[in-house]
């Protein structure tokens, strides 16, 4: 197996510019996305533009490498925590940026990479922290679900497709 | 207009005070320290239907463990302050933006 990682974080915000909320398990629909989350209600910042975020997710590699400043954008380091960077899963040891039309399943559910997510200014303006340069090019991924069911904290992320 | 976090606090304590004022103690069920503001600062409150009112910060700016309103009630205004004091009693929940600086 060419990798294999985990789900370290699940959160949905209820509404835009809601807080995130924490979940130890939720479920995936497909078409639609995580139960309670807002682009699941049709109510996300970005819900009326075109493009697929019916998930995203984020490396916790990523926050890592913020919280070491690196690479050194800035003049100190910046600190994302899980609850605060607005995707919806934060995943370990999963390459992401190489899964652009790939499957791959998180426990018992499937998700095809759709995009890779890009950094936006509105993160920006609502944690009041600048990591939209920081986040180029690692800002995560926006999925389809393919096949929905529960994901748990700590489930296992694995390719399909190679 | 910048965006902002909206929090899904608690009314920690309601008192009401001479001329139909109820003051607000709004705390974080989860966060401890809540975004800093200033005086002059004000907060979006979410009523139902995404109606939003906003209300002057009072209080101490240095104690971030709460923030606290007073909201007159309106017999003749669009019903944002009835809403308030028909509904938020000390328990209840609030949905409330970050603290907005009067001058950014």
């Amino acid at each position: 197996m060419p990798w294999s990682g985990t789900l370290e974080f699940i959160h949905i915000a209820p509404a835009a510019s809601y807080e995130m909320e924490e979940l130890k398990e939720a479920r995936l629909i497909p078409k639609r996305g995580i139960e309670g989350d807002r682009y699941f209600n049709g109510t996300g910042t970005y819900s009326p533009k075109p493009g697929v975020r019916e998930v995203t997710l984020i490396e916790m590699e990523v926050l890592a490498a913020l919280a070491r400043n690196d690479p050194p954008l800035q003049d100190k380091p910046i600190t994302l925590a899980p609850i605060d960077h607005r995707r919806n899963l934060t995943t370990r040891g999963v390459p992401l940026n190489h899964l652009a039309g790939k499957r791959f399943r998180v426990g018992e559910t499937i998700l095809k990479g759709g995009r890779l997510n890009f950094p936006c200014k509105y993160l920006e303006e609502i944690l009041g922290l600048p990591v939209f340069l920081p986040l180029y090019n690692r800002s995560g991924l926006n999925c389809w679900v393919e096949k929905g069911g529960i994901i748990r904290q700590g489930d296992a992320i694995e390719p399909i497709d190679l | 207009m910048t965006a902002r976090i909206i929090m899904k606090m608690r009314v920690a304590s309601a008192r009401d005070e001479s001329g139909d004022v109820r003051v607000l103690t709004l705390k974080h069920p989860l966060r401890d320290v809540l975004p800093e503001w200033e005086p002059g600062a004000h907060v979006d409150l979410r009523l139902p239907g995404g109606k939003i009112r906003q209300y002057s910060l009072c209080g101490d700016a240095g104690d971030r463990s709460q923030y606290r309103i007073a909201v007159k009630r309106e017999e003749n205004g669009r019903g944002g302050s009835k809403w308030v004091h028909d509904n938020l009693y000390a328990g209840a929940e609030a949905h409330v933006s970050q603290a907005v600086d009067l001058i950014c």
